[in-house]
């Protein structure tokens, strides 16, 4: 077995650089600040409703915690969707306000020592991956008290209106709200990413166990599955010249070319081990 | 434990080395008075080559560093004494005074030689620093601003990794033999400049007056040594270049070069175009940074 990082290996400390030229890690507790961080500062990012509840955020399932710097810049904080349309009312359309809000997601990076995981996802936490737990918040506006505003539009002389133009009615109100927690499993990877290695996260799988039936919570896991992988992939991937938060300014210079540091001698690059997630890199200086 | 653990290898720390070698330049100019002259200088180095090695006890050492010196160039100024040629009677006056007499030709006064040793290498022999981890608050950052805000007006606060020198051994600085030459040459030039009016035929009963050049100037500065230590002298006590390298390394390795910066808080997510969104930044605490033999570790803790 080869040691990597810092650890005592036939009584002797290794260096953390033993076999590459940088490491950089980052253990779960500062992960988890980073989250937290990162949905104080673009509340946007994880809280998502339709214009009625955004611009009254009161409205909202749960209050959005936002730094003082999003309001005196005039950053959302909500990303605004259209309101859910009733399938099948057409005349007039119909349209339901709701929200869906993340308002907590922790990271455990292996060993699991923080999270639980459900029976379903055969805990423990395999090696050289992290579990994740969000709690996911959302609520749809009823609107029953409404409907009886809504006017069916006279049939036309020639048979089925064809389908009009113009905005939905939609019904005011507090949404009812409820709130899921929902387990993560995935694993860290190095990918070519606008021509530069990047740490990128791959989702293996998702449970949100308090769901029934079978089908119906599939297709939830599912749904969480595919929009968890394509966010990370497209809000947080780093290039590894990026090295958590460490500029290194000569890996910029056009003579150094950054490669992950290859399997042997690092068995896992990235690896997720010791609760920290650890990078390997190597360059090589050209002509 | 920390947030954040970063290793750099030594082959990485000796890339990171060069990057503020190669960025390092000085240049000064100066003036004073020594004795019986007057100098100045004008001077600019820059540092190449080295090998560096990382200690144990917390240090990096650099040996065999050259100094470049892009420019060199001083002047020593002093007064040549005074003294006349010719004004003796060729044809006398039988009954009192002179018909005809040669004429009389006086020099002496102000005279400056100019130097140019640009180009000249010199070596600081032994460099040792321990890293220095450093916060720096933009002085002009107005109170009570967000740490954004502060980044919108270019004020951001930084984290900085210094090399600080605790040891340094700058070597004398060593001039060709060939220095008695240029001297000479230089020492001529400066007559004949200074005294442009004096007519040709007079120079050679001029300098046969003045005899050897270089045995007058070390008569008239007092250069009780020889030419060439007496310009190392120059160079290294009285300009006390020796001195400069010293002061250059210790204030600037240690304050304005900085191995490694970043702004803090740091920025993990770009912002939008006007402020919308506002970058996610993420601010970096408990900053440290440490050496041995095989790497350079920095540890730093993400902020509340």
């Amino acid at each position: 077995m080869i040691a990597i990082g810092f650890v005592q290996a036939w009584g002797r400390v290794m260096p953390y650089t033993s076999n590459c030229d940088l490491y950089a890690a980052v253990n779960e507790a500062g992960i988890n600040l980073v989250a937290l961080h990162v949905m104080r500062q673009r509340p946007s990012l994880v809280n998502y409703a339709t214009a009625a509840i955004a611009q009254d955020p009161e409205l909202a399932c749960v209050q959005v915690v936002a730094t003082p710097d999003v309001s005196l810049y005039d950053n959302p904080l909500f990303t605004t969707e259209p309101p859910l349309p009733l399938l099948g009312v057409e005349t007039p359309p119909v349209a339901l306000n709701y929200c869906a809000q993340l308002t907590k997601a922790e990271v455990d990076f292996y060993p699991g020592d923080i999270i639980t995981l459900p029976a379903e996802m055969n805990p423990p936490l395999a090696q050289q991956h992290f579990a994740m737990t969000a709690q996911l918040c959302a609520g749809l506006v009823c609107g029953w008290d409404e409907l009886g505003k809504v006017q069916p539009w006279p049939p036309q002389v020639a048979g089925f209106a064809p389908p009009q133009k113009g905005p939905p009615f939609v019904p005011s109100g507090r949404p009812t709200c409820f709130c899921l927690d929902a387990f993560v499993i995935g694993h860290v990877g190095i990918r070519q990413l606008f021509g530069f290695p990047t740490l990128s996260v791959s989702i293996d799988a998702v449970d949100v166990p308090e769901i029934a039936p079978p089908g119906m919570k599939a297709a939830l896991d599912c749904y969480l599955r595919d929009t968890i992988q394509l966010v990370l992939l497209e809000q947080l991937t780093f290039p590894l010249v990026h090295t958590f938060f460490f500029d290194f300014s000569f890996l910029s210079l056009p003579n150094i070319t950054v490669l992950p540091a290859p399997n042997p001698p690092v068995p896992n690059n990235p690896a997720i081990e010791d609760n920290q997630l650890k990078v390997f890199i190597d360059f090589e200086v050209g002509p | 434990m920390s947030h954040i653990t970063v290793a750099a290898s030594a082959k990485a720390f000796e890339q990171m080395f060069a990057l503020i070698r190669d960025d390092f330049h000085f240049s000064k100019t100066d003036g004073g008075s020594w004795g019986p002259f007057t100098w100045s200088y004008d001077v600019a180095f820059h540092f190449q080559g080295g090998t560096l090695q990382l200690n144990n006890d917390g240090t990096v050492e650099i040996k065999h560093l050259d100094v470049v010196w892009d420019a060199l160039e001083f002047q020593v100024c002093f007064e040549l004494p005074g003294f006349c040629i010719g004004g003796f009677c060729i044809i006398p006056d039988p009954f009192d005074g002179c018909w005809v007499s040669a004429p009389k030709i006086c020099i002496g006064g102000p005279i400056c030689l100019p130097f140019d040793l640009s180009g000249l290498v010199s070596e600081v022999d032994d460099l040792k620093a321990n890293l220095l981890a450093q916060y720096w608050v933009d002085p002009t950052r107005p109170a009570g601003i967000s740490d954004l805000t502060a980044e919108f007006m270019a004020k951001s606060n930084e984290w900085k990794v210094f090399l600080n020198p605790v040891f340094v051994d700058v070597l004398p600085i060593d001039v060709p033999a060939t220095i008695e030459n240029i001297i000479q040459n230089v020492f001529e030039q400066a007559i004949e400049n200074a005294f442009s009016w004096v007519p040709g035929w007079a120079w050679s009963i001029i300098w046969a007056l003045l005899g050897p050049l270089l045995d007058l100037l070390k008569s008239i500065l007092g250069i009780v040594e020889d030419i060439q230590n007496w310009v190392e002298d120059l160079l290294n006590s009285i300009f006390n270049l020796v001195a400069l390298i010293e002061t250059a390394i210790a204030q600037d390795f240690a304050g304005a070069y900085p191995l490694i910066t970043f702004e803090d808080p740091y920025p993990i997510l770009d912002g939008g175009p006007g402020h919308n969104p506002i970058p996610v930044k993420i601010p970096i605490r408990n900053l440290a940074a440490t050496i041995d033999a095989a790497e350079m570790v920095i540890t730093a803790d993400i902020g509340t």
